[in-house]
Order: C-alpha cells, then structure tokens, then sequence
C-alpha cells in the first residue's frame, strides 16, 4: 500500500511539473557616464622674504605650498598673475613685482610648469626670489610690508 | 587669510584663443607675499640735497652714528652746509653772483659723531 501511494505521487509531481513550465528572456541596456573633468585647487601658503638691506646674495622666499587634485589623466598647467584681478587664463610662468610698501623687487615663479591628474593630491610650490643689493624703503631698523597694495598675486590652473 | 577663489574659465580660455580643444576648464587661488626688510647695520642710509645751499643733509646709522653738515669756522657770511670755491688763477677766492670761474667746486665739513660719546667726533673737510 505505502508502495503505490509513493509511486501515485511521484506521478503526480510529475504531471505538476509538466503543465507549469517557465521560461525566460533577457534584454541588455546601455548605461551612460558623463564624467566632467575637474581639478580642485588647495589654500596656498603666503611666500616670505626676509631681506636686509644691500645683502651681497639672493633671497630665497620659504612657503608658496599648494596643492592640486585632478581627474586622473587629466593634464593641466598652472599660470601666474599679479595682483587680484579677474583670472585670465593662462597666466606666465614668472612675474616680477615690487613691493609698495618696502619698496624691493622680487621674482615669483612655479616649481612645475605643470602636470597630469592622478586623482590625488599633488604637491607644487610657487618659489620667490630676491635680487641682492636692494636698498628698500624703512624708516627704522626693520619693516615690513603689511600695508603693501600689491603683495597679493593669483596662481592659475589651468585643464 | 588665503582666500581661495574659484571660476569656471573655460569660456575666457576658449575666448583667449587657446588650445580650445584640449581647454576644460581652471580654477584660480591667491597667495600673500610677506617682506620682512631689516636695515644693514654696516650701512648708513641719507637722504641728501647736498647739492643746494644751505642744504640739510641727514644721515642716520643703525648702530647710532650719524653725519652731521655744518659751516666751516671762518667763512664769513657763508650760510647753509655746502660752500662754492674757486681754485687758481687771478679770480681765486669765493664765488660772488654769477661771476664766471674756470676752476671752481665745493666744499662742505663734516663731523661723524658717536652718540655714545665712545670715541670722538671725527671730522673730516671733502670738496668736489
């Protein structure tokens, strides 16, 4: 008896099985990127001489760090201008500048001309130097040049 | 302090008649540059008009010394730090007015003073 019940059932499934068969089908789909490439530029740190007057050698200035982070393979150049002026692109690679304030001229150039992204943060500087042999403007021991007009200059990226 | 400011420029680069093609973009920061100016204390600076008469010549030192321009003891009527002279001929002697002299100069005296009162002053009679 308990034969035939399980050989009634395994039919059973069988029949089941047999009227709901699936089926399947597919479709493919596209999926678009726009990816819009961008560089993202750090604070830079202010440059810094410290001159005194008629000293036989250069002045070096320290500071001048920045950084830029692109899209990977995305090349880009950087460009200088003086003053704060509207960005007009590509800007030089050096400019020359004397101050206002102490009345001494120096030189502001870049580390790198430019480079391409990696999509990390790359290190640059813009470097500063100061002929030797400057007399500059003080009326003491020392001065600086806080009241100077024109001590601020735009670095550009441009990609 | 850094103020760091951002433009879209790749109108301005494309406009500016670039590598438009390759041009995506920029963005721009600025930077301060500080000037720390100390005077040399081996030099003496001066603002002169030693050139006029009676002129008013100063000269300041750091380390505390200054030059100090003064009328030379004996020129009578002579006013102000400097003193034309003539040299030679029959019309040696003081200019008067525009009395024309081949050979004629300056001269003017001057005392290098401590203000220490270290050494004494040092004077010295230049003429040019």
């Amino acid at each position: 008896m308990k034969k035939l019940v399980a050989v009634m059932m395994a039919a059973g499934l069988l029949g089941t099985g047999s009227a709901h068969a699936q089926s399947s089908t597919s479709g493919q789909f596209n999926v678009s990127v726009t990816l819009t490439s961008s560089c993202t530029l750090s604070a830079i740190n202010d440059l810094a001489f410290s001159y005194t007057s008629f000293q036989s050698g250069t002045a070096n200035a320290t500071g001048g760090g920045y950084s830029v982070s692109c899209t990977n393979s995305l090349p880009y150049t950087f460009g200088l201008q003086s003053g704060t002026g509207t960005a007009t692109p590509p800007g030089a690679s050096t400019i020359s500048v004397t101050d206002n304030a102490v009345n001494l001229a120096y030189q502001l150039a870049l580390s790198a001309a430019g480079g391409t992204g990696n999509g990390s943060a790359q290190t640059y500087s813009v470097t500063g130097s100061m002929a030797g042999n400057q007399a500059g403007t003080c009326s003491g021991a020392s001065c600086s040049n806080s009241a100077a007009t024109n001590k601020r200059h735009t670095l550009i990226v441009n990609y | 302090m850094k103020t760091l400011e951002r433009a879209m420029l790749a109108v301005l680069a494309v406009a500016a008649g670039g590598a438009a093609g390759a041009a995506v973009g920029g963005t721009a920061g600025s930077l301060d540059v500080t000037i720390q100016l100390a005077s040399s204390p081996s030099v003496c600076l001066s603002r002169s008009l030693a050139d006029r008469t009676g002129a008013v010549v100063q000269v300041a030192c750091p380390s505390g010394q200054f030059v100090a321009i003064a009328p030379a003891r004996g020129l009578v009527g002579a006013q102000g730090s400097t003193f034309r002279y003539a040299l030679g001929g029959v019309d040696a002697g003081w200019i008067e007015g525009d009395q024309p002299l081949a050979q004629w100069g300056t001269v003017t005296a001057l005392r290098v003073v401590d203000l220490d009162r270290q050494r004494l002053p040092v004077e010295m009679l230049v003429s040019f």
